[in-house]
């Protein structure tokens, strides 16, 4: 009983209270007064007379005395509503769990209404001590806090165990929070709301409060974990637990306004070298994608260009216009230097590339680096079945290779080796390698290799009589998880072009016919890959004529070919690519039943009948009955398959052609209704049109990988005949911006798990780590590391893998309660590892052969620049039984933290009034009341009529 | 000079006489009385106002007989004069136990009011050359004090009202029917009492009193605490005259206190009207000389407009 009250004592002194008026009754009773009275004759009359009534009216003033007594000892005692026994909490402990955002976007400047700069972090902070946790402090009941940070969940304020509020505690928590710094690294509210449920479950006797501090972006709230946490917060909500949101990003949520104004944020979203690879005065093309997060278009927006920290405004481009809420790509030219020695700090350049200052928005996202290895020419390693020959003659399969890359392009240093070459530990230093033949790897080297890849580098495969096909689809394409993009087939030679063909179209070719359709054909839909997009593009990027190059295509002749299988396999891997293939050899009656099923389904898809019905003529129907028909015939007529697809176009396309009565079709295929029919016929289409690929390419890791199906020389081919127009360019474009580019489009993120592989028999297990930053980079500019003895940076140890047994060099991980470090700070890392080498004779242990690797880490801006703000009910309704508080939120209100009891409402006053009144009305009624001019009125009429 | 508590003489307080002294009591209806005086006699005597001549009669008085007319006719004739008579007034007074309440902190209880306005009455009629007599009573007859009309009687009348102490309750009709007994000749009946009594027999008495033809003026001496009732608090009303005692909330009670009170003054005052008796509810609390003045003038008033 006593736990509906806020003060119990009160209500057992009111309880007791409640008799009084008896008490007095009967005291009044025993102590009396006398008089001795003449006229009792009237006295005992009257008693008589209203004795009933009497009883009645003092039974119903004590009773409206007796209520009076309650209610006041109620409203001292604070009535907090009736309870079930046991489920008391009024004097349990009260624990505040405080989830501190503390991502980047809460960095979002703006000045506050002093006039002085702030950010969302800083109010933040101010809301947690001299808001929430002051609020709490005026609590009667005990209070303690936790305090997690995002960015640190597993270190919660003050400890594991919950603080009491008092203070000390406060000055701590401000303490704490004056040390406490905005991370790098963008994490989801999720894991914050999953570690405070943990602490919150832990103490489920208590009174338990979330407080989430944030800034309630729609970025943070819209990912794909929503529904996670919709149910994370159900759940909370369910167990008791109370949900208090709190706003703290600027302009302040107005309580009234839904969808709250934000600050407009320009951010460099990626930043990528053409290459990691750069040769000097060679200009290397940086990538910059710019966003513009505010509804507004910005324009003539500069990017400045810095190297190892020094402005270099040459490269300085300006940005005509960003429009709102899109990215825009922008190139940047950088030329680099000689290296001043072979120093690794004069070899890794850190190139920045920053916006110009905001004066609201977020600053971190104003800044991007990538990390560049400058050497003096890109080594390519080709890896030759016959090395002996170093590719000097036309039948190497490295000779054409060879010449290329060392006479046609620039930059780069071609060397032609055996497999064993893929053994060695420090094959990062190739720009890209090619396996020209080869018809199996070592089991070291093809680790090796596919470490490479893994991390960032480029392979290329060209095939050949050589190649050992099981070896090749056992661990190269090890069911989809190898380097190879596709499985061979069993043999080159079972579907070779037919002879027929291959004679009519060397005949064709001759003869001076001009369209002829057995071409290598490129992908329609490949056309902006890497490897293919600046065939059809001008300098500018314009997009060009397709046939400008695809003309020379008709030329080639692929004599031979490993055709590839288990299309189903790798057709629906968004990582693999069929880029070029050749045209389908395949009989046409192969499609026949394909055609009608296709042409079935879309006769009997319910939505087309509506459009057919909807279109009130059979006119869309005929059309089509007509190229069904067209298409039978050509099938029973075993027409060559071209046709059919070149039918199957036209109908697509949806010209009309009055000539054989066909109306158009263009609106018809672009309704929304006929999306998967259309698919269907576009599926068939491809199908019809490509035959097998020629040329592949597949995303590995960080790496890349291409596959040519035919010989990097002429043996299977015709790449020194007709082929010279097309391949040179192809393969430029294979080395610079795909294969060489690999481990650049990797946009590695601060706080990102990194975990990378080395072989303990090469490499030693320490390693040291600079961290490069412009500012570092800067003071270190005079004075350049030496090559012996240098102690770089921090040292790191790696660990054995007892599986593989190699060594992991591990970053941004917990495991087995091992925590690996933190790499937080964007900026280049490099890393310097050490190659053992043989111990020399005398017995000596050799020194370790430095090799240095470089990798860059940004922050996450396409995470957390968008500083869009949650609608309010959309946040309310995605987190059930949350509350949202802006920074005007009166807390001792909300928190309710004393609880509402009778006192504060209007209700019990009321009662109390009117209880009053109708006391005193009952006691007037009563009681006898003097009136100040003389006798009571009834006297008063009574002395005149006496008188008179 | 001061009366202490003691001196019998207090009932005749100075400034109540001063400020009535000027006043006479008059009957309203011609009195029969034997000192000539202001009021109208329905007898003829010797007095200045000769009114006619009758032939004498043997038995009347040959001091009447006019001489003059004699020698002039040798007849014996007798001159009739108006005469006036003296005011019979007989006060009575009661002393019965009720009579002692008093408001507490008040000059004086009921008993002391009453003795204080018979004395002033008494010394008006005393001193317009009237007689007066005193009677005083509870269950009975205690002082009678037979009429006379010498200053010095007055001193007769206090005496016995002082001695009279409050007790014993009031038996209204055995107490009249004395007092009709006492005055056989018409005259002034005062009664002055707070008629805490029977009312039947109260007014069988005083329509015994009229009967006998007397002029009866009724003063009813009410304390202010009777008439207002104005007790908070538990108390215990004990009863005088024999009464049973009540433990009550007085304020509870008061309403019907005062109804049952209002019922019994009006029930007295139209009886008293209806017998026509001068009647006067008389507070303690008021200005004792008002009260007498306004009684009187409204006598005097009365008489005035008879004649």
């Amino acid at each position: 009983m006593l736990e509906s009250f806020a003060n119990p004592w009160a209500m057992a002194a009111g309880t007791a209270l409640i008799s009084s008026p008896i008490i007095i009754h009967l005291i009044n009773r025993l102590r009396y007064r006398r008089i001795r009275w003449a006229a009792m004759e009237f006295l005992l009359k009257a008693q008589k007379r209203i004795r009933r009534r009497l009883i009645i009216e003092q039974l119903i003033l004590l009773l409206l005395r007796i209520s009076l007594v309650l209610l006041l000892g109620v409203l001292l005692a604070r009535f907090l509503g009736f309870r079930q026994a046991g489920g008391s909490d009024a004097n349990a402990i009260t624990l505040h769990v405080i989830l501190l955002d503390d991502t980047p976007s809460m960095g979002d400047s703006f000045k506050n209404r002093d006039g002085r700069k702030t950010d969302s972090f800083q109010v933040a902070k101010s809301t947690i001590v001299d808001r929430i946790v002051a609020t709490a402090n005026q609590a009667p009941t005990p209070q303690h806090l936790v305090l997690l940070r995002l960015s640190d969940l597993t270190h919660p304020f003050p400890n594991e165990q919950s603080g009491r509020i008092n203070t000390t505690l406060i000055r701590e928590l401000q303490q704490h929070l004056d040390q406490s710094e905005l991370t790098t690294v963008h994490i989801s509210p999720l894991a914050g709301l999953q570690a405070a449920r943990t602490i919150l479950d832990a103490n489920p006797e208590q009174n338990r409060y979330l407080h989430f501090v944030s800034d309630f972006r729609t970025a943070d709230w819209s990912r794909e974990d929503r529904e996670q946490l919709t149910t994370s917060l159900g759940e909370m909500s369910k167990a008791g637990i109370r949900v208090h949101f709190h706003d703290v990003a600027a302009p302040d949520r107005k309580p009234t306004q839904s969808l709250p104004d934000y600050h407009p944020n320009l951010g460099i979203v990626d930043l990528r070298a053409e290459s990691p690879l750069a040769v000097p005065d060679l200009p290397v093309e940086f990538t910059v994608r710019l966003a513009n997060y505010s509804p507004s278009e910005k324009s003539g927006v500069q990017l400045t260009v810095r190297i190892n920290g020094e402005e270099k405004q040459e490269f300085s481009v300006v940005v005509p216009s960003l429009p709102p809420n899109v990215e825009v790509e922008e190139r940047v030219l950088v030329r680099f230097d000689k290296p001043l020695n072979d120093d690794p700090l004069s070899r890794f350049q850190l190139v920045t590339v920053s916006l110009p200052e905001e004066s609201t928005g977020l600053a971190f996202d104003n800044t991007r680096h990538a990390l560049v290895e400058v050497v003096d020419s890109v080594p390519l390693l080709l890896i030759d079945s016959n090395p002996l020959n170093e590719g000097r003659t036309p039948a190497d399969d490295s000779f054409n290779l060879l010449r290329f890359f060392s006479d046609a392009v620039p930059g780069y240093s071609p060397v032609v080796k055996s497999v064993e070459e893929l053994e060695r530990p420090d094959l990062r230093k190739y720009g890209g390698i090619y396996l020209l033949n080869v018809p199996r790897l070592t089991p070291k080297g093809l680790k090796n290799l596919e470490e490479y890849v893994r991390s960032g580098g480029g392979v290329a495969f060209f095939l050949g009589p050589k190649i050992d096909r099981a070896f090749y689809n056992e661990f190269l394409w090890a069911d989809g998880k190898g380097l190879l993009p596709a499985p061979l087939a069993n043999n080159p030679n079972l579907e070779p072009i037919p002879a027929k063909i291959r004679g009519d179209y060397r005949a064709a070719m001759f003869s001076g016919i001009k369209t002829f359709v057995m071409q290598l054909i490129p992908r329609a839909s490949e056309e902006d890959h890497p490897t293919l997009r600046d065939l059809y593009r001008d300098e500018r990027g314009l997009r060009v004529n397709p046939e400008d190059y695809n003309k020379f295509l008709r030329f080639v002749i692929i004599d031979k070919y490993w055709p590839v299988t288990d299309r189903a396999k790798w057709s629906k891997d968004r990582k693999t690519h069929e880029l070029l293939s050749l045209p389908n050899f395949k009989p046409i009656e192969t499609y026949q039943d394909r055609v009608r099923s296709t042409f079935e389904a879309l006769f009997n898809s319910p939505k087309v009948k509506t459009v057919f019905e909807a279109s009130g003529g059979d006119e869309l129907k005929e059309t089509l009955e007509s190229w069904r028909r067209q298409f039978e015939k050509s099938i029973r007529d075993a027409k060559p398959l071209y046709e059919l697809s070149m039918g199957m176009e036209e109908m697509l396309k949806g010209e009309e052609d009055k000539a054989n009565k066909r109306v158009a079709l263009k609106e018809f295929w672009q309704r929304p209704e006929l999306i998967d029919a259309r698919k269907l016929f576009e599926e068939l289409l491809n199908d019809l049109r490509y035959g097998d690929p020629i040329y592949m390419a597949k995303e590995v890791g960080n790496g890349r990988v291409v596959l040519f199906t035919t010989t990097a020389n002429a043996t299977w081919n015709d790449i020194n005949g007709f082929g010279r127009p097309y391949f040179p360019p192809l393969l430029k474009l294979m080395q610079q911006k795909y294969l060489g580019a690999a481990g650049t489009d990797v946009n590695q993120l601060v706080g990102e798990r990194i975990e990378m592989r080395f072989d303990s028999t090469q490499f030693s297990e320490n390693v040291r780590r600079l961290l490069l930053t412009p500012e570092a980079l800067k003071a270190l500019k005079d004075k350049p590391l030496k090559k012996d003895g240098d102690k770089l940076g921090v040292g790191d140890t790696m660990e054995k893998d007892p599986d593989s047994k190699d060594l992991l060099l591990r970053y941004n991980l917990t495991l087995k309660d091992k925590t690996y470090p933190s790499l937080l700070e964007p900026g280049g890392y490099l890393l310097q590892l050490g190659i053992k080498q043989a111990p020399s004779a005398a017995g000596e242990k050799a020194d370790e052969v430095p090799l240095y690797r470089g990798f860059v880490l940004n922050v996450d801006t396409r995470a957390e620049g968008d500083l869009r703000r949650m609608d309010r009910e959309e946040l309310l309704k995605q987190s059930p039984g949350a509350q949202l508080h802006t920074v005007d939120t009166n807390l001792t209100e909300v928190l309710k933290l004393k609880e509402n009891d009778l006192s504060e409402g209007w209700r019990l006053y009321v009662l109390l009034l009117l209880i009053l009144l109708a006391e005193q009305a009952m006691a007037v009624r009563l009681s006898f009341h003097q009136t100040t001019g003389g006798p009571a009125t009834t006297l008063g009429a009574l002395g005149a009529v006496a008188r008179n | 000079m001061a009366a202490t508590a003691d001196d019998p003489r207090r009932f005749l307080d100075p400034r109540t006489i001063a400020r009535i002294s000027g006043l006479e009591i008059r009957a309203r209806q011609v009195v029969e009385g034997f000192i000539s005086g202001m009021h109208r006699s329905p007898f003829f005597g010797h007095s200045v106002e000769f009114v006619q001549h009758r032939e004498y009669v043997p038995g009347d008085d040959i001091r009447h007989l006019d001489w003059k007319a004699w020698s002039k006719t040798d007849r014996f004739y007798i001159k009739q004069f108006e005469e006036e008579t003296n005011l019979r007034t007989t006060i009575v007074l009661d002393v019965s136990e009720s009579m002692q309440y008093g408001r507490k902190g008040a000059a004086m209880n009921k008993y002391e009011y009453a003795c204080t306005a018979a004395a002033c009455l008494a010394y008006l009629v005393v001193r317009q050359q009237d007689t007066v007599g005193l009677i005083t009573f509870d269950a009975d007859l205690r002082q009678v004090v037979p009429g006379r009309s010498s200053m010095t009687h007055l001193d007769a009348i206090v005496k016995a009202m002082d001695i009279s102490r409050p007790r014993e309750k009031t038996d209204p009709l055995k107490i009249l029917r004395r007092v009709a007994e006492a005055t056989p000749n018409r005259g002034l009946i005062i009664l002055v009492s707070d008629l805490l009594c029977d009312r039947e027999p109260l007014f069988k008495g005083l329509e015994m009193l009229r009967h006998r033809r007397h002029d009866v003026i009724v003063f009813h001496v009410l304390d202010d605490d009777e008439l207002e009732f104005p007790f908070a608090g538990t108390t215990k009303f004990e009863g005088m005259e024999q009464l049973p005692d009540l433990i009550c909330d007085p304020r509870a009670l008061r309403q019907g206190y005062l109804e049952a009170l209002e019922e019994y003054l009006t029930e007295v005052r139209r009886g008293c009207s209806k017998q026509g008796i001068d009647y006067a509810l008389i507070r303690t609390s008021d200005y004792l000389d008002a009260v007498l003045s306004k009684m009187l003038h409204r006598r005097m008033s009365t008489r005035t407009g008879k004649m």
